[in-house]
């Protein structure tokens, strides 16, 4: 602390104006972090949910996207609203069935888009927009409040025309949103079916399996991760720390692209500067200059360890918020690693819709990951008790 | 008083007993401790669970315990809310449970004589609607909070509560002048919680195949074996025939079928044998919900040759047929939710199609 004196305060005036000026010239020089790509894998184009709570459809569709590439299948741009039209009803029904007590949500898991690749299928965008009209962009606030007042009155009614009329009533709702998917579309000239075409792609939902790292759990076990999105209350397999992000940088260095699940709540997740960060001065202690600074100069960031993680994730400061789609490392001019996260909200300036996420932001914000079981290195694979 | 009620139970006693219209004669009774009284508690689960180990202790020779319900009540509230703050609301927090909660926390915190942890704090019946109540106000509370504002501090006002209602967590304990810890009192008892599986049997999962059983009590969302009605039926007769009691859990809301005075559980309007589909449909429409659980001790049959299964319910000696119902099998084909047994107790045909060792 310095001492309250008439001159440290005239010098401190004038190490702050120094200060100041370093600071303008380097900003303008650098007006952001220069990030070199280390690994960069195969994704197709961002896209944009905008007003649909759809961020679990659009980071899995985009994470099988990237799996068909790697399989060498080519390049596809596939339906997420035929993943939202089959899911809807299952998740009323679902409900219903547990009287209220689970959360009705237009948000979700990639477990929900797998589940359906093996009921349901897959289907190309342009055999399936999900949309009637021509209208920028997917607004579901309206069909999400209305299925919501349906589900809630077939509760308060003890279900009494049964799930079938539910899940008829729900899909008429489905249909003015969002249209009909089709039952037969052509791709290649060929003929496909929603259930023939997964097959033609090769995908195996089988393959995928939800990984996370918490302490309340034991570890190399399967548990019914506690998030509110996990509505149909699916099993995640926990690993130690290292293990967890072992298994990610692993991933990405075999090849593997790797689904993110977890927080974005923080004011310094900035979509505008496609930024990630966690620093060790809390936003709400900053002056309105160093908030602008965080996205552009580099500060001390939170170390992470497991008790933090566990910590942040029994206070709920860390929960799932978002999916995303993790698709390469980077670093800066500093070093500085980073995980290249392909997002959906559209494009940005600086960064093109992509996230660049401090390895500290990882660390501590992630909830779970989903990635090719081939993707986890074979000493950890072998120690996870897999359920059948 | 507790030997005299051991000696007297043999195989095929045939404890004859009037019943409103036809009489019902035990065919087997397999060993079980006194009948007791969850009086004003919604703790059903615990009483037929915790009287369920008793009998398997029974079974193994390792004579007879009497086995604290209240110590899995105090902490399935904990961990209930551990899951209604983290699913942020969208989970059930209640007074009721299922047979796995005893289960699962008997794996990893153990047991605890009833003589050391009675939870009646003093009362001398049990009586918590008021905290019960008292614990739903605080959870509720904490989940409309928003999220990142609530401190652990709603862990520790319901350890107060808890604690005045139901009396603190011994830390350790002397039982027949031995020092224990719940862990290693549970350990001397001998029992693997890993034996015990739930079977349930509908048809909106597929056969065969493990599934979250969707009804609000299974907060702790485990998964349960899901086998056709006519198998379901098997593995309870087998589980008899080789001297396994099993945990029931089902509906009892119709008083006209399942009466509190005579203790004898029919379907007087259905006379055909209930179909899988019938099952399916009461479940879907919320006539036949999971809202009790009982522990299912014997057979019976009616002079008519109908086949009942004598049941331990939790409602004192003074109910019932000093404290047992008769089930009729139609009864139990349309009311059970889901059982709890001993996997050896399930036939190697149907263990095998459900892939358990």
């Amino acid at each position: 602390m310095y001492s309250e004196t008439c001159n440290t305060n005239i010098l401190n005036f004038y190490r702050r104006c120094v200060l100041f000026f370093i600071l303008l010239i380097a900003t303008a020089a650098f007006p952001q972090r220069v990030f070199t790509n280390d690994i960069l894998l195969k994704a197709t184009p961002v896209k944009d949910q905008s007003y649909s709570s759809t961020c679990w459809s659009f980071a899995t569709t985009s994470f099988i996207e990237s799996e068909l590439i790697r399989m060498g299948k080519g390049e596809y741009d596939l339906s997420e609203m035929f993943f939202v039209w089959n899911i809807y009803p299952k998740k009323t029904e679902n409900y219903i069935r547990w009287h209220g007590k689970v959360f009705l949500t237009p948000g979700g898991q990639p477990h929900d888009v797998m589940k359906t690749v093996r009921t349901c299928g897959l289907v190309p965008q342009q055999a399936y927009k999900g949309k009637n009209d021509n209208s920028f962009g997917y607004d579901h606030s309206e069909m999400d409040t209305t299925i919501r007042k349906i589900a809630n009155q077939y509760l308060a009614e003890n279900n009494p025309r049964g799930f079938a009329k539910l899940d008829d009533t729900i899909q008429l709702v489905l249909k003015t949103y969002l249209g009909d998917p089709p039952v037969n579309f052509e791709i290649d000239h060929k003929s496909f079916t929603p259930l023939s075409f997964a097959k033609y792609l090769g995908v195996n939902p089988d393959e995928y399996p939800e990984l996370t790292s918490y302490t309340h759990h034991p570890y190399y076990t399967a548990f019914v991760l506690e998030t509110p999105y996990n509505w149909s209350h699916d099993l995640y397999y926990n690993l130690p720390y290292d293990d967890f992000f072992k298994t990610i940088d692993f991933a990405l260095s075999k090849g593997f692209t790797v689904l993110w699940n977890g927080d974005v709540s923080e004011d310094e997740f900035s979509f505008d500067y496609g930024l990630a960060l966690v620093p060790s001065k809390k936003w709400n202690d900053k002056s309105p200059i160093e908030q602008k600074n965080t996205f552009l100069i580099n500060e001390k960031e939170i170390i992470p360890t497991p008790e933090l993680r566990q910590q942040t994730f029994e206070s709920l400061d860390s929960k799932v918020d978002h999916v995303m789609h993790i698709i390469g490392t980077a670093h800066d001019q500093d070093g500085k690693k980073y995980y290249i996260v392909k997002n959906s909200w559209g494009l940005n300036d600086r960064t093109g819709g992509l996230i660049y996420m401090s390895e500290a932001y990882l660390k501590l914000k992630t909830i779970s990951i989903m990635l090719n079981k081939d993707g986890i290195p074979s000493n950890i694979t072998n120690k996870i008790q897999w359920i059948r | 008083m507790k030997k005299i009620t051991l000696s007297i139970i043999t195989l095929l006693i045939c404890l004859t007993l009037s019943a409103q219209k036809e009489t019902i004669t035990i065919t087997k009774k397999l060993e079980a401790t006194p009948v007791k009284n969850q009086a004003m508690s919604n703790t059903c689960w615990s009483f037929a669970t915790v009287s369920f180990l008793e009998s398997e202790l029974l079974r193994m020779g390792k004579g007879e315990y009497d086995l604290s319900e209240m110590i899995y009540v105090r902490l399935a509230y904990l961990l209930k809310a551990y899951n209604y703050y983290h699913f942020q609301g969208n989970s059930n927090f209640g007074s009721g449970g299922q047979a796995h909660d005893i289960i699962n926390i008997f794996k990893t915190f153990g047991a605890i004589p009833e003589e050391v942890y009675s939870g009646l704090s003093g009362k001398k019946n049990h009586d918590q609607l008021t905290m019960d109540e008292a614990l739903e106000n605080i959870m509720n509370a904490v989940v409309k909070k928003n999220p990142g504002e609530a401190n652990d501090t709603w862990k520790k006002s319901l350890d107060s509560i808890l604690d005045i209602h139901l009396g603190k967590l011994p830390q350790n304990f002397t039982y027949k002048d031995k020092n224990y810890t719940a862990k290693s009192f549970a350990a001397s008892l001998g029992l693997d919680a890993d034996n015990y599986i739930e079977l349930t049997s509908y048809t909106h999962q597929p056969f065969y195949s493990q599934f979250v059983l969707e009804v609000p009590d299974n907060w702790m969302f485990e998964r349960y074996y899901n086998l056709p009605v006519d198998e379901l039926m098997k593995v309870m007769d087998f589980s008899i025939s080789k001297g396994y009691t099993f945990c029931w859990d089902g509906d009892i809301t119709d008083e006209t079928s399942f009466p509190e005075n005579n203790g004898v559980a029919t379907l007087e309007n259905k006379k055909k044998p209930v179909t899988q589909e019938d099952r399916q449909k009461a479940f879907e429409n919320f006539s036949v919900t999971d809202d009790h659980l009982m522990h299912i001790t014997g057979s019976a049959i009616s002079a008519g040759g109908g086949k009942f299964y004598l049941t331990k319910n939790s409602w004192g000696e003074n109910k019932g047929n000093k404290g047992y119902w008769f089930m009729s099998e139609n009864y139990v084909r349309l009311k059970t939710i889901a059982i709890l047994v001993h996997k050896d107790a399930i036939p190697g045909e149907i263990k095998t199609r459900l892939g358990i060792k």
